[in-house]
C-alpha cells in the first residue's frame, strides 16, 4: 500500500505545534470573561410571555434608497435568534440596517415548565399574529415583509397561507418544505422516534438532546475533528472570540414546549403536512395556494441539516407569480454567518425586497 | 506524574518537548503526564472559569478537547516509538498502522457513545462499575434481570411485581438495544477502514503527519456513516436505543413520582395536569382579551362614524330657516 510517508522529525515537529497550541490556548481562555452576542442596538417593542420582538433602525445612508416596508424575521424555536447578529463582522441584521431595511426579529425566549403546554396554534395564529400586527402598528405600514429561518421559515409560510393579506413578501431562508426527500439525514432518523413517549417523558423536550441529534448528522466533522481544531482556533483572542460566539450559539439551545414539539415533528417530519396539503395550525388548514405574494426561497447547496432538495420542493407549491430562488454556496448556518453571507446574502435580499417594494399582493378569497 | 513536575503549563511543554526529542533519538524517555491528566491535576481551576463565566457548555467543550488532545498526543507518540524499533510505520505495515489507529478512534466513539445513552439515574448506578461487554453481553447482571423480569407474584414487597418486571424489561430491552447499535458502529467503522484502506492506495495520496491521517479518516469515516445511516437496519437501531432509553427515564420518573406521592409531595403528573389547566385559561384569556380589543376597535370605528354623521348632518333649525324663508 502506497500512501503514507510518516517520517519521525514530522511527528515530533507536529506533536510540538499542537502541544504549543494548547498551552497558548490555555492562556487565551484565561483572559476571556465573557462572550458577547447580538450587539447591534435594538429596542423592544413588544413582550408576550416569554418572547420579545425587538426592532432595529434602518441605518440612513444618504444616497441609498431605503425600503419603506420593513421586515419581520421569524426565527426558529430551536438556538437562539442572535445567530443573525453574532458580531459586527458577522451580522445579517446589521448589514439589512446598513442597506436600508427595517428590521424587526422576534426572540422566542426560553420556554419553561409553565410552556409544556404551548402548541403550534399558540406559536402560530398567537405569538407570530401578533408580532405581525405589533410591526405594521410601529412601523406605521398597512403589511410588512416576512422573512423566516428554518423552522422559523416554515412557520412564515404557515403564516402568510393563513393571514396572506398581512404580508407584502415572502422570504424562505433554508426552510424545510419537503421533510421527505431521500436525502434528508434527520428526517429519516426522526421517523423511528417515539414522539409521544419523548414528550410524555420530557415534557418540554430537552435542547441538548437537539444538539445531539444535529451532531449526529456528522459525527466525526463535528467531534473529533472539530476538537483537535479547537487548539488552533483559541491560540489568539480574536480568533477564540470568534470561535466561542458560535460555540456559545450552537449550545444556547433552548428547550422545545413539548406540544408544539409533538405536533411539528408528526405534521410535518412524519405527515410532510407542506406536501400533502394537509397541515393544521389551530383548526385551520394550511392551505400554501392562498400565497399570492412574491417569495424569494434561499438555501444552502451544503446544507446538511435542511437539504436544497427540502427547500426547493416549494416551487409550484404556492400560487405566487412571482417565485425566486437563491442558491447560496454554503452550508446552513454559512447562508448567514460566512463571509460571503455578508457580501452577497443580505444585499441579495435587500434588493430584491426594494425591487417588490411596491408591489401589492393580491388577498385571495377564502 | 514526574516528582520534578511543575504546574507551569509551559513548564510542561518543556518536558514534553524533550521527551520527544528523546523518543525521536532512539533514547528512553520516561512515561509523562498527558496534557489531560495536568490539567486535571492543577488546572481545574480554569475550568471553574470557564463554566462561571461562559457557561457550562465551554467547560465541557473544554475537557472533551483536553481528552482527545491527549489522545492524538498519545498516538503520535506511538507512531514515533514505532519509527526507532525495527517495524517503523510506514508502507510496509500499513495495515497495521491502520488498525491501530482504528482502535484508537472506536475506543472514543464507544466511550462517547455509551456517555451518550447512558442510563438515568438510579439504573446507572446498576451498571457503572461494569465493563461495557459485560454490561451488554450474558453475565451475572443480565441473568438477575431476566429472572427479575421473569419474577413471580412474592406478595408483600415495597414494590410491586410489575414494576420490578417492567423495570427490569426495560433495562434489558436497552441493553439489547444499545448492543445492536454499537454493532452498527462496528460495521461503519469496518467500511470506514476499508475505504481508507483503498484511497490510501491511490497514487496521488500522500500522508505525511498525523492531522492529515485524521482528516483522511474522517472524510472515510462520514462516507460510510452517511451509507449506513441510510439503511433500514441503523434507523431501526437508532429509533429502539432513544425509545428504549426514553422508557428507562419514563420509568425512573415514575418510580420518583410514587415515592412523592408516598410523603405527599405534589407529583409530576399532577403539576403536568395543573399546567394542562392552566395553558388552556390562557388560551381562554388570550381569546376573550383579543375578543374585547376586536369590539373596541368597532365602537370606536361607529362612534367616529355616529360623530361624523352628525356633524355633515345640517342642523334642524337651519333647515326649519330654509324652509320657512
Amino acid at each position: 500500500m502506497s500512501g503514507f510517508n510518516l517520517n519521525p522529525e514530522q511527528i515530533a515537529r507536529e506533536l510540538s505545534e499542537f502541544n504549543q497550541q494548547l498551552v497558548d490556548s490555555y492562556n487565551t481562555l484565561q483572559q476571556i470573561d465573557e462572550i458577547n452576542v447580538g450587539q447591534t442596538p435594538h429596542e423592544i417593542i413588544y413582550s408576550e410571555d416569554k418572547l420579545q420582538l425587538l426592532h432595529y433602525q434602518a441605518i440612513k445612508t444618504p444616497g441609498r434608497k431605503r425600503c419603506a416596508t420593513p421586515v419581520l424575521i421569524c426565527y426558529a424555536l430551536v438556538n437562539r435568534p442572535y445567530m443573525v447578529d453574532l458580531d459586527q463582522e458577522r451580522s445579517f441584521v446589521r448589514r439589512l440596517l446598513e442597506l436600508g431595511i427595517d428590521v424587526y426579529l422576534i426572540d422566542w425566549g426560553y420556554p419553561d415548565a409553565a410552556d409544556r403546554y404551548l402548541d403550534l396554534d399558540d406559536y402560530i395564529n398567537g405569538y407570530l399574529n401578533n408580532c405581525v400586527d405589533q410591526v405594521i402598528s410601529h412601523s406605521g405600514k398597512p403589511q410588512t415583509n416576512l422573512l423566516g429561518i428554518c423552522q422559523g421559515g416554515s412557520f412564515s409560510l404557515c403564516y402568510t397561507a393563513l393571514y396572506p393579506e398581512k404580508i407584502r413578501n415572502l422570504v424562505t431562508t433554508v426552510t424545510p418544505v419537503d421533510f421527505q426527500t431521500p436525502d434528508n439525514m434527520l428526517s429519516h432518523l426522526a421517523q423511528q422516534i417515539d414522539v409521544d413517549l419523548a414528550v410524555d417523558t420530557y415534557g418540554n423536550i430537552p435542547g441538548a438532546m437537539l444538539n445531539d441529534a444535529y451532531n449526529a448528522l456528522m459525527p466525526m466533522r463535528l467531534g473529533l475533528q472539530k476538537n483537535l481544531n479547537i487548539p488552533r482556533q483559541l491560540q489568539d483572542q480574536a480568533s477564540a472570540m470568534n470561535f466561542l460566539r458560535m460555540e456559545k450559539w450552537i449550545y444556547d439551545s433552548p428547550d422545545q414546549a413539548g406540544e408544539a414539539f409533538r405536533q411539528f415533528i408528526t405534521t410535518f417530519f412524519k405527515g410532510n403536512g407542506f406536501m400533502n396539503g394537509d397541515a393544521v395550525i389551530g383548526e385551520q388548514i394550511v392551505d400554501l395556494k392562498q400565497i399570492t405574494q412574491p417569495l424569494l426561497n434561499v438555501f444552502g447547496s451544503s446544507d446538511h441539516l435542511v437539504p436544497p432538495s427540502a427547500s426547493i420542493a416549494l416551487k409550484g407549491l404556492t400560487a405566487s407569480k412571482d417565485y425566486e430562488e437563491y442558491e447560496v454556496p454554503s452550508g446552513h448556518i454559512g447562508v448567514f454567518v460566512s463571509g460571503q453571507s455578508q457580501q452577497k446574502v443580505a444585499p441579495t435580499i435587500a434588493d430584491w425586497l426594494k425591487l417588490h417594494d411596491k408591489s401589492t399582493a393580491k388577498t385571495p378569497k377564502k | 506524574m514526574t516528582d520534578s513536575f511543575s504546574n507551569d503549563p509551559q513548564q510542561w511543554f518543556k518536558e514534553q518537548t524533550e521527551r520527544w526529542q528523546k523518543l525521536l533519538q532512539g533514547q528512553p524517555a520516561a512515561e509523562s503526564s498527558t496534557w489531560e491528566q495536568f490539567f486535571n491535576s492543577d488546572h481545574q481551576d480554569l475550568f471553574r472559569h470557564l463554566g462561571d463565566n461562559l457557561g457550562e457548555h465551554q467547560e465541557a467543550l473544554m475537557q472533551m478537547v483536553n481528552s482527545q488532545s491527549s489522545r492524538f498526543t498519545e498516538f503520535a507518540e506511538s507512531l514515533l516509538k514505532q519509527s526507532q524499533s525495527d517495524n517503523p510505520p510506514g508502507q510496509d505495515n500499513a495495515d497495521k498502522l491502520i488498525n491501530d489507529f482504528r482502535d484508537y478512534l472506536q475506543q472514543q466513539c464507544n466511550e462517547l457513545l455509551t456517555q451518550q445513552w447512558n442510563l438515568p439515574e438510579p439504573f446507572a448506578s446498576l451498571v457503572r462499575k461494569l465493563p461495557l461487554e459485560q454490561q451488554l453481553t450474558e453475565g451475572p447482571l443480565r441473568k438477575y434481570l431476566e429472572q427479575l423480569a421473569a419474577t413471580p407474584d412474592l406478595g408483600n414487597m415495597p414494590f410491586s411485581n410489575s414494576q420490578i418486571r417492567s423495570v427490569s424489561q426495560a433495562l434489558l430491552d436497552y441493553q439489547d438495544a444499545l448492543k445492536d447499535y454499537l454493532h452498527q458502529y462496528d460495521l461503519i467503522f469496518d467500511q470506514a477502514s476499508e475505504q481508507l484502506k483503498q484511497v490510501l492506495q491511490q497514487p496521488d495520496i500522500e500522508i505525511d503527519s498525523v492531522k492529515a491521517l485524521h482528516n483522511l479518516w474522517v472524510e472515510c469515516y462520514e462516507k460510510a456513516y452517511a451509507k449506513q445511516v441510510f439503511t433500514p437496519q441503523y434507523q431501526t437501531c437508532h429509533g429502539r436505543i432513544s425509545n428504549s432509553l426514553m422508557r428507562a427515564r419514563k420509568l425512573a420518573f415514575e418510580a420518583r413520582d410514587r415515592k412523592l406521592q408516598e410523603f405527599g409531595f405534589v407529583t409530576r403528573a399532577e403539576l403536568d395536569a395543573s399546567l394542562r389547566q392552566q395553558h388552556k385559561m390562557r388560551k381562554q384569556i388570550k381569546s376573550q382579551t383579543q375578543q374585547i380589543n376586536d369590539l373596541q376597535r368597532q365602537v370606536l370605528l361607529l362612534t367616529e362614524q355616529l360623530t361624523n354623521n352628525s356633524s355633515a348632518k345640517p342642523s334642524p333649525s337651519k333647515n326649519n330657516k330654509k324652509a320657512t324663508s
